[in-house]
């Protein structure tokens, strides 16, 4: 079996704590024997219910993901992003409210024994890495412009970027695209490790507690260090397995 | 080139020192022999303002990129830089008012700049054509007037106008899809203050968000 150490926390952009707004991003975690669901959600600035869309497709997702989880067989996709769509849809239905005004992007990703599933409506990134280097699963999709992407509200089908592997992370980041230019060399279109490296060497030591590392990594999201880079919303969750990496165990620690 | 020494571009290097996303803007000011006197006064003060304004924001100082041109006659007076690096200018009153060739210029080195983004792997927001002018075009304006509204269906700009004075308010009917707009007196100042403050709002705006723009009021008339 597979214990996983997740942590997770998301944060309020300068502009949107200046303003009032809620933050519109919004993430669920959960780890069991059966594996690791994660899901991370970033509400479209011009939804008016864009901080509820985030949380209910982030609860939906998560629901259909945890009993997925218990297939041996494998992850049914489409019944994922059902579920997600029915939860906002119902949400639209109870509001009297057109369903673009629940616009949100959608990262989900499960990992069980048998299989691991990754799923990406619009920007922000999914990264992971095994005994390798980190790698961004798919790159973030933007329209032509910076303000341009696609929600789970509206998307095509080749707009869902889908990945089912017999391969299992041993370390993966989820992020919302507030992040992207910190964490992402968008150059050559990679993970940019050193990023990457150091947050995963802080969550894997021995004395790190996940209460206080996510306590740490709020802190640092609403830090001021990282406001003059970006005014979005942030959000990023990080899961590592208790499995040693190849240099520890050659450590021989 | 002339010369053989070689030539060195930074404009690139600076895509990786600043990789922030970047809301290119290319104002097309009118320097005819018209503007003599007091327009011109306004419309450099107005210019120095604008720059003042996208300074004082962080967020837009890095995002957004300025190119001018000045047409009697056609002149790049400056290529795009990020305001932070847009030194400050004083147009000069000159001969008559190539518009048409001008709005081409403008397109040319938007075509041009956005490769350059895409080459550097920069993202950017829609970029913005600002036209000012207080007369009537003295060159073939059709062709460019074709090439903004092929660009605004395509969005690959949003191309506004401003008559100033006796400007030929019906050609720039013909040259602009969104309706032109007349500066009440010589506002320069206050239709600067309203573009910087517009550009802060796009020059900020994340995913999925429309900026909506606030009316151009207190600078136009009816």
């Amino acid at each position: 079996m597979t214990t996983w150490r997740a942590v997770g926390a998301s944060v309020a952009g300068a502009s949107h704590r200046v303003r009032g707004v809620p933050c519109q991003d919004a993430f669920s975690l959960h780890v069991d024997d059966e594996g690791l669901v994660i899901v991370v959600c970033d509400g479209a600035g011009s939804a008016v219910h864009a901080d509820v869309a985030s949380r209910l497709v982030c609860d939906a997702f998560s629901v259909e993901g945890r009993r997925q989880a218990r297939c041996p067989s494998g992850p049914d996709v489409e019944a994922l992003l059902a579920a997600s769509r029915r939860a906002i849809e119902d949400a639209a239905r109870e509001r009297n409210a057109p369903i673009r005004e629940f616009a949100c992007t959608l990262l989900g990703a499960i990992v069980t024994a048998t299989w691991s599933l990754f799923v990406q409506i619009g920007d922000g990134a999914i990264v992971a890495a095994n005994t390798e280097d980190f790698a961004p699963i798919f790159w973030p999709s933007h329209g032509e412009y910076a303000n341009e992407t696609h929600f789970l509200t509206d998307a095509e089908p080749h707009h869902v970027q889908c990945l089912v592997t017999s391969d299992r992370p041993t370390r993966l980041a989820m992020f919302t695209d507030g992040l992207e230019r910190v964490a992402l060399r968008i150059a050559d279109r990679a993970a940019h490790q050193p990023f990457f490296g150091a947050l995963f060497t802080s969550l894997a030591a021995e004395h790190t507690s996940e209460a206080a590392f996510s306590h740490a990594l709020h802190a640092w999201l609403a830090s001021d260090r990282l406001s003059t880079r970006t005014d979005d919303d942030l959000t990023l969750v990080l899961a590592a397995t208790n499995v040693p990496t190849r240099r520890e165990a050659a450590d021989g620690s | 080139m002339a010369s053989n020494a070689p030539h060195f571009d930074f404009t690139e290097v600076e895509f990786a020192d600043n990789p922030e996303p970047r809301c290119p803007v290319v104002l097309l000011l009118d320097n005819s022999g018209s503007m003599r006197g007091e327009p011109m006064r306004e419309l450099n003060l107005g210019l120095r303002a604008f720059r003042d304004d996208l300074l004082a924001d962080p967020l837009a100082a890095k995002r957004c990129e300025l190119a001018v041109i000045s047409f009697g006659p056609v002149r790049t007076v400056s290529d795009f830089v990020s305001a932070a690096d847009f030194e400050s200018l004083t147009l000069l009153p000159e001969g008559d008012t190539p518009m048409g060739s001008a709005i081409e210029r403008g397109l040319d080195m938007l075509r041009v700049r956005k490769d350059m983004y895409r080459r550097n792997g920069i993202a950017y927001y829609r970029p913005w054509v600002f036209l000012v002018t207080d007369g009537a075009p003295t060159d073939k304006w059709q062709d460019a007037a074709r090439a903004v509204h092929d660009g605004e269906q395509a969005r690959a700009f949003a191309f506004f106008a401003v008559g100033v004075e006796k400007a030929d308010m019906k050609v720039l009917k013909q040259i602009s899809v969104r309706e032109p707009v007349k500066l009440r007196g010589l506002q320069f100042r206050q239709m600067f203050q309203w573009l910087s403050s517009s550009l802060r709002g796009v020059s900020r705006s994340t995913p999925g968000t429309i900026v909506p723009l606030s009316p151009p009021t207190g600078w136009t008339d009816v």
